[in-house]
């Protein structure tokens, strides 16, 4: 199962080191997702559409990505500027405001954290602090995502060859709650033989700490340049 | 079920992630090292299942599984969903990043209580299908709550989504008592062994 569909290219944004870029990020996501006004959104906005087209990233994906997004607030669009009595305008600047946020910050995730492979992301939020059974727990889970993903289309094409078919229905339910069972009771397995494997290994808890890589300028030069360009953004008032 | 980035106002994040934080602490202490992988690999079984996409009349739901997670794994139900959350927001932008402490309290409350429910029904089939309807009823409690805490004219909305789930929440009941079924009848020792309870 391939997951990290960001994650390998060679652009500019690829290359930035990713604790710089989680170091960006997540003050500007959480700044973007508290701005209220709309100018300033649309200027975010536009600078993580910037950011995924400097990523030269599948632009198919992300819009599929969008377009999910979206759908639900569409649903919010429906509903709440019918929410204000009498105030048509104050509802749907609401919901605007919203579609601008989400999609700027799920934008800029894709752009800044969905360029770094996982298992660097999991080094990078232990440099970050991360406690280390949690990292360890991050580093067993990115890997066994795949393994797992592989036993249950295993079992589901063992069950179509055999002429099931998921339909709904208590019968569908139950089959799966026994799928499910049976993952479990695999996954179970796998991990007293991972556990053991660790200890063979001298496992002690945690992985040792890379000391990583030293930050290149280019890195610093991308980390000063986004945070000037956040400071100057909050510094102009409209 | 869990909620995107850029609705919830700044209290409720915060809320969010300061409970999150110390559910995913005290998670963590009560789990050995020796649980660690199994806490991980668990992780990563709920990761796919919530891939799963189950079909229900014309639509199709995917699951939660909130309620078996709590099962299986007590207080570490923090830790599992907050990675199986952070994991779906970075590689399929399901659920909002900033959202997330919201988010992972919203799943792993209602889990922790289905946790000590099943306990209490002394780990029965039944105490399965209570534990997985009321993992998602729970949830959509806490969600509405979020949103109507973050804007009173949120209310519709949070009316319509708890509708709109409450199937989910039946069918997740009988999904988590045959899971639990099947696992007591093969290796019981799975769910009634050491957990981080």
């Amino acid at each position: 199962m391939h997951l990290e569909i960001f994650s390998s290219g060679s652009s500019p944004i690829h290359r930035v080191d990713e604790r710089v870029k989680i170091a960006v990020f997540i003050p500007l996501a959480v700044y973007i997702s508290q701005c209220g006004d709309i100018l300033r959104l649309s200027v975010y906005l536009t600078a993580a559409v910037l950011a995924c087209a400097v990523s030269r990233l599948n632009f198919r994906k992300i819009a599929e990505r969008l377009f999910l997004l979206n759908i639900f607030l569409v649903f919010f669009w429906l509903i709440i500027p019918f929410s204000f009595p009498g105030e048509i305008s104050r509802g749907a600047d609401l919901a605007l405001r919203v579609t601008l946020k989400a999609n700027a910050i799920v934008l800029l995730t894709i752009a800044l954290i969905g360029t770094v492979p996982l298992v660097k992301l999991a080094a990078a939020l232990r440099f970050f602090g991360m406690p280390d059974k949690l990292a360890s727990a991050l580093y067993f889970g990115i890997k066994y995502i795949s393994i797992m993903h592989r036993d249950f289309t295993r079992t589901k094409n063992a069950m179509k060859i055999r002429g099931f078919k998921f339909r709904t229905g208590l019968r569908t339910y139950r089959i799966t709650g026994n799928i499910l069972g049976i993952l479990l009771f695999k996954s179970h397995i796998y991990s007293q033989k991972l556990y053991n494997a660790m200890l063979c290994r001298g496992f002690e808890g945690k992985f040792p700490a890379g000391a990583g890589n030293r930050l290149a300028r280019a890195d610093l030069l991308f980390g000063a340049t986004s945070a000037l360009v956040f400071i100057l953004l909050l510094w102009i008032k409209q | 079920m869990h909620i995107s980035d850029g609705i919830l106002s700044g209290p409720v994040l915060a809320a969010g992630t300061l409970l999150a934080a110390g559910g995913i602490g005290i998670g963590l202490k009560k789990t050995e090292d020796r649980m660690i992988p199994r806490g991980a690999v668990f992780t990563s079984v709920f990761f796919v299942a919530s891939l799963v996409h189950l079909p229900l009349g014309p639509a199709g739901v995917h699951l939660v599984l909130n309620g078996l997670a709590g099962i299986m794994l007590g207080w570490a139900v923090f830790p599992a969903l907050f990675l199986g959350l952070l994991l779906q927001s970075i590689l399929f932008s399901h659920g909002g990043i900033t959202a997330l402490g919201v988010n992972t309290f919203n799943m792993a409350f209602p889990g922790l209580v289905c946790f000590k429910i099943f306990r209490l029904m002394k780990n029965k089939p039944a105490g399965g299908f209570i534990a997985g309807f009321s993992g998602v009823a729970g949830s959509l409690i806490l969600l509405s709550t979020s949103l109507i805490l973050t804007e009173k004219t949120f209310i519709p909305v949070s009316k319509l989504l708890s509708a709109g789930h409450l199937p989910v929440a039946v069918i997740e009941g009988i999904i988590t008592a045959s899971a639990v079924k099947f696992i007591l009848m093969t290796a019981p020792g799975i769910i009634t062994d050491n957990h981080a309870s």
